[in-house]
């Protein structure tokens, strides 16, 4: 039964990667890739790096631990099955980290991780009944949708920054920062339907630069008052602070740009493969952002 | 004013709407009916701007689909979103600004919950609420009346009526006659793509017989009722 779960689970995987448009055999590669830029990152920034790791896997088993997820399974599967299939997916994902881990001689981190892969086998994070409150309710949606899925996660990087201040560790605090934006960016990848597009009064451009308005500040919202903490308490590094928030007024806008390129559907291989490009070299963006935008509003003069 | 000027519509070898002409007046609310299939939703997703199709679409309000509110019959809503900010969004998208909207929550709907855990009848009415606070000057309906509430429904048939005092352009689309018959000045009969007849207000009484008789004559007799 668990067998025929797994082999099910890999066939929607399966499907989801031939939907990007490449061959399923790329996608052991593309793993493996993966995995060699987290060892990369682990030998380069092994305190930065493994927190990245935990943060991301903490991130996916949230994710499997969802509550209407875990009714169907529980709904379909004897108890017994339930807990061993939630264990074994929590391995399973966690399982190339702790590898990677490992092969670094972070024992520390990589115990974490397993406790944590075992604890949320027997977690489920129920939706809220009621709504969760955010900042944004008056502009929606993209901001609320994405603060909701990922409130914990930015908890998290405020905590870590917050430790990052009291050991007097400036780049902690910009890893967090970082990481907040990176989080925000993601808001960006679900596309709306074309219903609500299709309300819209705008231009292409006047649509295109509202969300680039309304995307920055609710981003400011985030960062600001660690970027601000940050220039007070290390003021000889406020430049590095800076460099992060000119970063990332490039960084949001090149993401909703990318999403409109690729809009009606997800953004997806091309679109990603773009984004890793720009962050191997950073000043691509701002090179790629004026003709991803042209593309953007010749997709839009569809819709709008 | 809304004219639709030989208005074809094919998806792939199925041909949907086949030359539908016809002049939608200012002030006027007009019904559309017809079986599952004849056209309806295609027609109004046509005139919204939603689907390409052959012909001309023109209206006095330029362009058509910044005037048009669009009641879908099977509204979508994404999820972590509450029946509040599905609102904002859709006014927001119209440089609409709203003030005080529990007050205008007429249907007093739990506007902080999340719309996809609506009901199917409550989800029609946060689309309605949100297409009615745009103001627009024209209305498509498509089934308006489906699933919701006796009590909703004649909340809704005044709204209509008020729209339509307003000056506004009404098109519903219901299963509903009696409903159709409360707020309609003219009903369009769509059959298999082409606009087969139009009944004035004065013979609702005749259409609504001459429906009975032809639909049941031709399919009750064959139950073992």
């Amino acid at each position: 039964m668990i067998n025929n779960y797994l082999k099910l689970q890999y066939k929607l995987l399966a499907r989801q990667f031939k939907a990007t448009g490449l061959p399923l055999a790329v996608a052991p590669f593309l793993l493996l890739i993966a995995s060699y830029l987290a060892y990369y990152l682990l030998l380069q920034y092994p305190v930065f790096g493994s927190y990245a790791i935990l943060l991301g896997n903490f991130q996916l088993l949230f994710l499997l631990a969802e509550k209407n997820r875990n009714d169907f399974l529980k709904n379909t599967f004897s108890k017994k099955d339930f807990y061993n299939i939630r264990l074994l997916e929590n391995g399973i994902m966690t399982l190339p980290s702790i590898t990677i881990l490992l092969s670094q001689s972070l024992w520390r981190y990589a115990v974490v991780l397993v406790l944590l892969a075992l604890l949320f086998a027997f977690l489920t994070f129920k939706a809220f009944g009621k709504s969760i409150p955010t900042p944004f309710a008056k502009k929606p949606f993209e901001f609320t949708i994405g603060f909701r899925r990922s409130y914990l996660l930015i908890l998290l990087l405020y905590l870590l920054a917050a430790i990052g201040f009291y050991v007097t560790n400036p780049n902690l605090v910009l890893f967090c920062v970082s990481g907040i934006a990176l989080t925000c960016t993601l808001y960006y990848q679900l596309p709306e339907p074309v219903f609500y597009l299709w309300n819209s009064r705008e231009t292409p451009a006047g649509f295109l630069l509202r969300k680039f308005r309304r995307g920055l500040l609710q981003c400011l919202l985030f960062v600001l008052p660690l970027l601000l903490t940050y220039a007070f308490i290390f003021s000889s590094e406020w430049f590095n602070a800076l460099i992060v928030l000119g970063g990332i007024l490039f960084l949001l806008p090149f993401a909703i740009t990318l999403k409109y390129v690729a809009y009606p559907r997800e953004i997806n291989f091309p679109e990603v493969s773009v984004l890793i490009l720009c962050f191997s070299f950073y000043p691509l963006i701002v090179a790629l952002l004026p003709f991803y935008y042209v593309k953007a509003l010749k997709n839009l003069k569809n819709y709008l | 004013m809304i004219e639709l000027i030989h208005i074809s519509k094919s998806f792939g070898q199925h041909q949907v709407l086949h030359e539908v002409t016809f002049t939608f007046e200012d002030g006027k609310v007009y019904g559309i009916v017809g079986e599952n299939g004849a056209g309806k939703t295609t027609l109004f997703r046509c005139m919204a701007g939603l689907e390409t199709a052959s012909g001309r679409i023109s209206a006095n309000l330029q362009p058509l689909k910044n005037y048009l509110g669009y009641l879908t019959s099977d509204p979508y809503f994404l999820s972590k979103m509450t029946g509040e900010e599905y609102i904002y969004l859709l006014t927001d998208a119209r440089r609409k600004s709203i003030k005080n909207l529990n007050e205008k929550n007429i249907f007093e709907l739990p506007l902080k919950e999340y719309a996809s855990s609506y009901s199917t009848g409550m989800k029609k009415k946060l689309a309605l609420t949100a297409t009615l606070l745009q103001d627009n000057s024209f209305y498509i309906l498509d089934e308006p009346f489906n699933g919701i509430d006796l009590q909703s429904s004649i909340i809704l048939t005044e709204i209509i009526l008020r729209l339509k005092a307003k000056g506004k352009t009404i098109l519903i689309s219901s299963h509903i006659f009696s409903t159709l018959k409360d707020t309609c000045d003219e009903i369009l009969v769509l059959e298999e793509g082409r606009i087969s007849k139009t009944v004035k207000k004065e013979q609702f009484g005749d259409f609504e017989e001459e429906m009975k008789d032809k639909i049941l004559k031709k399919d009750i007799d064959k139950l073992w009722l």
